[in-house]
């Protein structure tokens, strides 16, 4: 090895050694958001291309689907309906048959004042959890009966409904929901994290969070049924 | 690139690129900021670099082009000369290494950048100037420059350039 190589290799390994790599939840987060962004970019550009006067019939007529529809105070896709209520509070209701899209539900999420993080096949969380999840998250108790089953079809369940108060989110925490799809249907799991200090993990919870929540599929059950349950020790 | 390989290359390459950024740019604290900042880009461009095969050597040039870029913003403020001039701040170094450090910083960017990718990264002049966009003849005087120049600083006589 040569003398200047030598040189270059301490340099480069005591640098190496001073790095203080930033959780990789946080750089796939900002990546997310970035992509978001361009996207929306792109799709501006897009309209703009095509029109304003245009699109702005087709946003007027109401779009549904999968495409969230803004303006009303809801926001409905397949997956889940975001209803921002007077008092400051959010409604989320997740249609647990469908996969979410973690960017749509995030930014829908912000845009109520409400920080989260949405990933998935993954999930976020702090040890300990920040306290305080039950003042920020309430279930509604009162569900709606699973579709009826259809034969050659899986069978369906019922949508699960919450109320997210963002007052209530202690400094330097915000929510965070985990989607999987397991061969059993999707799961989505929720906590609260502490900002500064979370890890991810790439396996679905087996059971609910300790200091959090589950919605969908409940892994210890051998039928389709779904579980709720959420607001653990605050 | 999905989220566990990209976590798995995270952890395995991030250190190793600020030492490299390092070396390039002379300064801890951008070399951290343009490695995670690249690693940003990288995951919201992952099927780019899906495509490019490369992932490490994406995220380095990239690493490259956000420091000169903020270089070339400061170029006439007080940060440049920061860059190129403050002492080496590393605790216990030796006089030797202190001098070899700082005439380090005092070769021209793309020549200390060739060097770094040349004999720290164990590219080949052609790998280096596919990296850099130049052609393998401007690599290899950019070697001589930079080797010319911290020659001072050296015991022994580097060796010669090869392909």
């Amino acid at each position: 090895m040569s003398e200047l190589t030598s040189e270059l290799r301490r340099m480069a390994d005591d640098a190496a050694r001073q790095a203080r790599p930033p959780a990789v939840a946080e750089i796939i987060r900002q990546g997310d958001r970035r992509r978001r962004r361009s996207l929306t970019r792109q799709s501006l550009g897009g309209l703009s291309a095509a029109g304003i006067a245009g699109a702005g019939v087709a946003l007027g007529l109401g779009l549904t689907g999968s495409a969230p529809a803004h303006g009303t105070g809801t926001i409905r896709t397949a997956a889940f309906t975001l209803v921002s209520n007077a008092n400051g509070t959010a409604t989320l209701t997740i249609n647990p048959n469908v996969l979410l899209e973690p960017g749509t539900l995030e930014s829908d999420l912000a845009q109520d004042g409400i920080p989260a993080m949405v990933t998935t096949g993954s999930f976020c969380s702090s040890d300990p959890a920040p306290a305080g999840l039950s003042q920020v998250v309430s279930i509604q108790k009162s569900q709606l009966a699973a579709p009826p089953p259809v034969v050659g079809k899986p069978q369906q369940r019922p949508a699960r409904t919450m109320t997210i108060n963002p007052a209530a989110l202690p400094a330097g925490t915000e929510l965070s929901f985990g989607n999987f799809q397991l061969a059993n249907g999707a799961q989505t799991s929720y906590t609260l994290i502490d900002t500064g200090s979370y890890t991810c993990t790439s396996t679905a919870p087996a059971s609910p969070p300790a200091d959090g929540g589950e919605i969908g599929f409940s892994s210890t059950s051998s039928s389709a049924n779904t579980s709720l349950s959420g607001g653990g020790p605050s | 690139m999905e989220r566990e390989e990209f976590a798995d290359f995270y952890a395995a390459s991030f250190q190793r690129l600020v030492g490299q950024l390092y070396a390039m740019t002379g300064d801890q604290s951008e070399a951290q900021d343009a490695v995670q900042e690249a690693f940003v880009r990288a995951w919201a461009r992952r099927g780019k670099i899906d495509r490019n095969g490369a992932p490490e050597a994406w995220v380095r040039v990239t690493a490259w082009r956000i420091a000169a870029s903020r270089w070339r913003r400061a170029r006439d403020g007080a940060r440049l000369g920061s860059l190129t001039a403050r002492p080496e701040s590393t605790a216990g170094p030796t006089p030797d290494r202190v001098a070899f450090h700082d005439a380090l910083r005092k070769v021209p960017a793309e020549q200390r950048r060739a060097l770094v990718l040349y004999h720290l990264c164990d590219l080949t002049v052609d790998q280096v100037a596919a990296e850099t966009g130049v052609r393998a003849g401007t690599v290899k005087a950019r070697l001589a420059r930079g080797r010319a120049a911290l020659a001072p600083h050296l015991r022994e006589t580097p060796a010669p350039v090869t392909e």
